[in-house]
């Protein structure tokens, strides 16, 4: 069974970076090809060459070091690679790399020259055919020649000068390169694009807040200009269903971010889950994780689609774990709300509504004299990816539960940009396996230390790949959470780790700060 | 005077005093944007109120009578005046005093300067924390020999004595919910430690038991700094008890209790003890 599915995927990516989209709803072996691997977010690998049994012999096969040109160093991975015929291909702010996935030796190196933007981070690359796509931090899309890195062409995706900028590893879907933006420093409406990846024409362009009267969700908002002014980046790569031909992505925080007494309502599509027809954008449901947020806590963590049971029943669905400490699952065919339930503590509720909303607490919005509120800004998780497990039926994720003081430092009538922000108090940091049927904590590793920043990766051989606080990376038992393997990579996890099998040997990557790190589980030499 | 206070606050909102800054709007947006320069800023404010303030509001951010400047293209495209200039002159826009078209300029320049200044202290990490002093000191005295049960650890006559003057309100905030990190900054955790040291026992099999200053600990290793000053490191295994002590557990653990008028009513009895 595994040889046909090799065989399948090498098929599947005979023509180089073209993924299929009916083989992309199942996770691939000999390759990874997108930003979660496959189409479904669940970051869950078929392979089990490495396995609970024998994970202990995992050791280093390389490190690559990316070098920006200025010597080396000084730049944080957080981009996923993707791995396509034996050549990786990942990128950082301003810089893509295509390294041999056997050696971790350079290929090409294609630098950006920017005007600007925030270099935040720059989460991963996209494939089509022969070509890449990778977001800049000045609001480019820009396609490369896969084979040497030569620009194809660049296309301009948002406007920097209203402090937008671009971080999202694009999502191919047939002919449509998916492409986000990002930015919550001034106020301005968040959208998401398609564009042909032949040309980088814009195909369609949906906002994620009302920009006309009449428009969808206007009613949530005081004024059509609160509304055209209220964010709602789209940060992070969607996830997609091919039956239902619908892409699933979290809306960013709405602006003002937190002195919001200019824009009273619910803020629609702020803080909402998104699905979105990818042939026109038209969009065909929404659920709203964070009414009113004013806590920065964007909605945008990756909606996983689990092929599951509820009360017996199949069921085709999506769970979040969402950066405001609460775990939604929700029918994916229709947007209905399944379960809502923190996965860490929280104190900014009084409840949930009956559509499974959680309803904000007046008292826990920001304050002159502050408000102490967990989760604290970063969340109680963030951008980082989690994974499903189909085996185990766990939604795994780094969470933090931490504490801060919520400040209001524009009191006016009509507050603009951030007008408060919160003071960190304390912290604690652990990898919480939730039951997706139950939202309850199967079982939770707690770290010692704070402030988690780590992606996760789940496998048929039992195990779970994570990052702690204090550098390790560490592969635990799926089912208990116990740790069987580590490495110290001398820092944190900075991305979402990846595995795939080349010559019949399982490879594990994972990048700490500006070092890509490959660990193999070698065969005896013949 | 209400409109020249606020404007006063708008400007003094982005080089507030108390915490570490960075230049406004520094890493965000176009690396050419407009700089603003405080003597053009001052200039441009005093014009800006003579000839835009009625219709475009004492912040700038829009009235009936006007458009918000803060979120206006035209602003945010603009690069020392000129755009700003182009669209007065083109559009016959009409100012309050000065006939249409007459500024020159350096007044157009002046007044991006002013408006430039405006867009960026709306930024992330451009304004502060402005009063924490509302709770009640009887109440806060009250929860601090009581219910917070502070008294176990603290003393308003020994360490705690005069702490209203070493500190600023929001720092005794932040430091009395939990005083090891930094009371200011986002990274959290990023703060050196500020209060007592947590503090290991570690006791391999069949050995004596070390006591130190916690160095490292994760799921896989433990160090410690004895009381001679050496650094002792282990391998953690099922054999080795680690017991860790941490003189702030008892702050974590109040965090779930404190209601917000605990957390002012304490802030004000430890400002008032000067």
């Amino acid at each position: 069974m595994r040889a046909l599915l090799v065989v399948l995927f090498s098929a599947v990516l005979s023509a180089q970076g073209l993924p299929d989209p009916s083989a992309l709803a199942k996770a691939p072996t000999s390759s990874w090809p997108t930003y979660n691997g496959d189409y479904s977010g669940r970051r869950f690998s078929p392979l089990k060459q490495i396995n609970a049994a024998n994970v202990h012999q995992l050791s280093l096969a390389w490190i690559h070091r990316a070098n920006t040109g200025g010597g080396g160093g000084g730049t944080r991975l957080s981009a996923t690679p993707i791995q396509i015929n034996g050549v990786l291909y990942f990128s950082a702010p301003d810089h893509v790399w295509a390294v041999d996935a056997r050696t971790g030796r350079e290929i090409w190196h294609y630098t950006w020259e920017s005007k600007g933007g925030l270099h935040i981070g720059n989460r991963g690359v996209a494939a089509y055919h022969n070509w890449l796509y990778f977001e800049t931090p000045d609001c480019h899309l820009v396609a490369l020649n896969m084979k040497d890195g030569k620009e194809r062409w660049r296309r301009q995706i948002c406007d920097l000068d209203k402090f937008y900028f671009a971080t999202m590893s694009p999502l191919v879907i047939r002919n449509h390169i998916v492409t986000g933006v990002s930015g919550d420093d001034l106020d301005a409406p968040g959208y998401i694009e398609a564009h042909d990846p032949e040309t980088g024409d814009l195909q369609w362009r949906t906002y994620t807040v009302p920009m006309k009267a009449g428009d969808p969700g206007v009613e949530s908002w005081p004024s059509l200009e609160a509304a055209q002014h209220g964010g709602g980046m789209t940060w992070i790569t969607p996830t997609y269903d091919p039956d239902l031909n619908l892409i699933y992505f979290g809306t960013g925080n709405p602006q003002p971010v937190i002195a919001a007494k200019g824009r009273k309502g619910d803020n629609l599509f702020t803080e909402s889950i998104l699905a979105v027809n990818p042939d026109n954008g038209k969009m065909a449901w929404y659920f709203q994780v964070s009414p009113h947020d004013t806590h920065d806590w964007d909605g945008v963590e990756t909606p996983v689609l689990i092929d599951g049971e509820i009360n017996g029943q199949k069921r085709k669905l999506l769970a979040q774990a969402s950066r405001n400490g609460f775990f939604f699952v929700l029918d994916r065919a229709t947007g209905k709300n399944v379960l809502t339930t923190d996965f860490v503590k929280t104190n900014w509720t009084s409840g949930v509504d009956k559509i499974g909303r959680p309803i904000p607490n007046p008292a826990k919005e920001p304050q002159i004299d502050g408000a102490l509120v967990t989760p604290n800004q970063g969340g109680g998780t963030n951008w980082y990816p989690p994974s499903f497990s189909p085996d185990t039926g766990l939604f795994y994720v780094n969470a933090n539960r931490a504490f801060s003081v919520y400040y209001i430092f524009d009191p006016s009538d009509k507050p603009e940009g951030w007008g408060g922000n919160d003071r960190n108090v304390y912290g604690e940091s652990m990898l919480q396996a939730i039951d997706y049927k139950t939202g309850k904590i199967k079982w939770s590793r707690k770290w010692e230390g704070q402030g988690t920043r780590g992606g996760v990766l789940s496998t048929a051989g039992g195990l779970v790949f994570a990052g702690d606080t204090t550098g390790n990376f560490i592969a635990l038992n799926a089912s208990t959470g116990q740790p069987l393997w580590h490495a110290g990579l001398g820092g944190s996890v900075s991305n979402g780790p990846i595995t795939y099998e080349l010559d019949g040997s399982q490879y594990v990557l994972v990048s700490s700060g500006d070092t890509l790190f490959s660990f193999v589980m070698n065969s005896p030499v013949k | 005077m209400r409109l020249l206070i606020l404007l006063v606050t708008a400007s003094a909102l982005a080089f507030s005093q108390g915490r570490p800054q960075r230049a406004p709007g520094a890493g965000v947006g176009p690396d050419d944007k407009h700089i603003p320069d405080s003597a053009g800023a001052e200039r441009g404010k005093k014009l800006y109120a003579s000839e835009c303030i009625n219709c475009h509001g004492t912040q700038a951010r829009g009235t009936e009578r006007g458009a918000d400047l803060i979120r206006s293209t035209v602003v945010l495209k603009d690069r020392n005046g000129i755009q700003i200039g182009d669209f007065l002159n083109n559009n016959q826009h009409k100012l309050q005093v000065t006939p249409t078209g007459q500024l020159t300029r350096a007044q157009h320049l002046d007044l991006a300067h002013f408006l430039h200044g405006l867009v960026l202290s709306t930024l992330r990490q451009t304004q502060d924390v402005l009063d924490v002093l509302t709770g009640d000191a009887k109440a806060g005295a009250m929860y601090f020999n009581g219910e917070g049960k502070c008294t176990g650890c603290h003393s308003v006559t020994g360490d705690l004595k005069g702490i209203g003057r070493r500190y600023e309100p929001v720092q005794l905030q932040q430091r009395f919910l939990f005083p090891r990190v930094s009371a200011f900054g986002r990274r959290f955790g990023g703060g050196s430690p500020q209060g007592k040291s947590v503090t290991l026992e570690v006791t391999p099999a069949g050995g004596k038991t070390v006591k130190g200053v916690l160095v490292f600990i994760d799921d896989f290793n433990v160090a410690l700094r004895d009381d001679l000053g050496e650094y002792q490191s282990w391998k953690r295994t099922p054999s080795l008890k680690v017991v860790k002590n941490d003189p702030l557990q008892f702050h974590a653990e109040m965090l779930d209790k404190y209601t917000d008028k605990n957390m002012h009513d304490i802030t004000a009895y430890l400002e008032s003890l000067k």
